[in-house]
């Protein structure tokens, strides 16, 4: 079991994320934005963040290397989950210090597969 | 159009009408034959023609006295410019002017005429006229040397000649170059209308080139346009699917409770019309990136047998709620080729896919993979205007040959290039019979043809359509950058 920030700027993915992740288990703590979610972090660093990337405000790109640059969450894994497909996303996305890139639309399955995988590789 | 100056606006100068060394040529045999020297000035004053005769010591004389150099070129001066506006309108005799010199000497003058247009004057001249008996007696006043004897002993080398005489002679060489330039100007009008007509040719071409930049810029701009909205368009379709997708899924994993079998087969109804839904966006942002030229390949060593048995798996449940058989026949032996993995299996999907849709119930679809060594049919994608490609079209090359063959309604031989078009249907009910985008071909060739290959299509209406991949043996394909990507 683990404790898991889902950070997601649409309520209704976010809901189903939350959802998923509950069912299997784990804590979850559900942010809408980037800034709230590197407060969030901060005060309680997770085990895990799925991060969506388009958002208003802080992208999950910059929100990742924020993460990335804070001794208290440096070694956090994220997980991107986001409707950007092309490959330079990704690109982007694994050098922010994405630990794993999942399209959207996704299956419940594959996210949970991927924190199990994460959370077990520690 | 710009506005420029015509040729036809132009007159052209005596110059320019008269070939000059030939023209001179003319003048020489009249000078020689008479003993008087001729001068032909254009408009201008430029000086075309100056032949003077051997035996004119007499005007050297008085020119090395300073006076006489003075009135010397005083009369110089006078016939080369006096004017010719009254003569102009004259003709024959009436229109030339007699100039005596301050010794006596005599220049005729005659305007060189076209349509009323002064164009030069021809000066015959110094002559010495038959009424001219004996030197003026003012001449003394050229210089302290001046020699009576001598000068009258030097001016009997001057040509004598009553002044009717010379006239004629000028009215034979205003004969002659009224010819010249009666042809001239006619070889002038036709060569100026010539240009006329070429200049204008050239105006308009480059005012069309010009607009043909313009639209093609516009076109180009558009097409980005396009593009960037597709890609947009598709990645906002995502978001919504991705509620429509999950909450299904969430719903079938049992998350909400247990469901009754109708409502799970409604909810899987659901599921499979969401993907549906998202393979189309898939492929509409699949056509907006070739069409914006950016596919990226990651290639590798393919095994084509394992390709083609995952991409039966997916067309699978469409051929069988069809009562579809799909026959799969390997060759044995094939050569690897290499290739992107998704996308060759895109393509044989794609084309399963159309093969599916296009049979009618429990009809067959065969899949074959062979070796082929042939030509092409075409020059490779992308090296049409290559100079010499027609070579390629001579040389036998290794491929590795994918095909799909139906029993389908087929594609009438005038429609068989057209299907490879974005968007294209062979007629727009075959979309409400069939569905589709008519994108999927068109994905093919696109990819087919990154990869170097070629794609055929044979087919008999009624009876059924074969296509062909050739995916060529020795090609490397090079790796595009950023494509390197996948989830860990």
């Amino acid at each position: 079991m683990a404790s898991i920030l889902v950070v997601e700027d649409d309520a209704t993915i976010l809901k189903m994320e939350e959802k998923i992740l509950l069912d299997a288990g784990h804590q979850v703590t559900c942010c809408r934005d980037g800034r709230s979610a590197l407060a969030q972090a901060k005060q309680n660093p997770p085990d895990l963040v799925v991060l969506d990337i388009m958002m208003a405000g802080l992208s999950g790109f910059e929100v990742a290397r924020l993460l990335r640059a804070d001794p208290a969450t440096s070694e956090v894994p994220v997980i991107f989950v986001t409707a950007k497909t092309n490959a330079a996303s990704m690109n982007e996305g694994f050098k922010a210090g994405g630990s794993a890139y999942l399209t959207k639309p996704f299956s419940g399955r594959r996210l949970l597969a991927l924190v199990e995988k994460l959370m077990s590789g520690q | 159009m710009e506005a420029h100056v015509t040729a036809l606006d132009r007159r052209p100068t005596l110059k320019e009408l008269l070939d000059p060394s030939t023209f001179t040529e003319v003048c020489r045999s009249f000078v020689d034959l008479y003993g008087i020297g001729i001068k032909v000035f254009d408009a201008d004053g430029a000086r075309l023609v100056d032949l003077r005769i051997g035996n004119t010591d007499f005007c050297g004389y008085l020119f090395r006295m300073p006076v006489g150099q003075q009135r010397c070129t005083a009369t110089v001066s006078k016939v080369k410019s006096l004017s010719l506006e009254d003569a102009r309108m004259q003709s024959g005799d009436e229109a030339i002017v007699a100039h005596t010199c301050f010794t006596g000497l005599r220049y005729l003058v005659m305007p060189v005429v076209h349509e009323l247009d002064l164009l030069g004057r021809v000066i015959l001249g110094p002559f010495r006229p038959d009424d001219l008996d004996r030197l003026p007696e003012e001449l003394s006043s050229v210089g302290e040397d001046y020699d009576p004897v001598m000068a009258a002993a030097l001016v009997k080398a001057v040509r004598r000649a009553p002044e009717s005489t010379v006239r004629k002679v000028l009215d034979q060489i205003r004969l002659i170059i009224d010819v010249i330039v009666h042809s001239g100007y006619k070889a002038y009008l036709t060569s100026s209308m010539h240009i006329e007509s070429i200049t204008a040719a050239h105006h308009e071409l480059v005012d069309r080139n010009k607009k043909l930049m313009e639209s093609l810029e516009k076109l180009r701009e558009l097409d980005r346009l396009k593009s960037n909205f597709l890609a947009t368009v598709s990645h906002e379709l995502r978001t919504p699917l991705t509620s429509v997708i999950g909450y299904s899924e969430m719903l079938l994993e049992g998350l909400a409770g247990d469901l009754s079998a109708e409502q799970r087969s409604y909810v899987g109804t659901i599921m499979e019309k969401g993907e549906s839904l998202l393979a189309l966006i898939g492929s509409i942002l699949d056509i907006s990136k070739i069409e914006s030229g950016r596919i990226a390949l990651s290639p590798s060593s393919l095994d084509l047998s394992d390709l083609a048995q995952t991409a039966i798996t997916t067309v699978a449940p469409q051929a069988q709620k069809k009562g579809i058989r799909i026959d799969i026949e390997v060759e044995d032996g094939l050569p690897a080729i290499s290739g992107d993995r998704d996308k060759v299996r895109q393509c044989i999907i794609n084309l399963l896919a159309n093969a599916v849709k296009f049979t009618p119930d429990n009809g067959n679809v065969r899949l074959r993979i062979d070796r082929y060594t042939g030509t092409r049919k075409g020059p490779p994608a992308g090296r049409e205007d290559e100079a010499g490609y027609a070579l390629f079209e001579m040389m036998d090359e290794d491929f590795v040959r994918i095909s799909v063959t139906d029993s389908g309604i087929g594609i009438a031989s005038d429609q068989r290039e057209k299907i490879f078009d974005s968007f294209y249907q062979v007629d727009s009910s075959s979309t409400r019979a069939y569905g589709g985008t008519g994108l999927g071909l068109s994905i093919v060739k696109s990819y087919v043809e990154a990869h170097q290959g070629e794609v055929w299509v044979e087919s008999a209406p009624g009876e059924g359509s074969s296509f062909s991949l050739l995916f060529p043996v020795n090609s490397q394909i090079a790796e595009s950058a950023g494509s390197a990507v996948g989830i860990v």
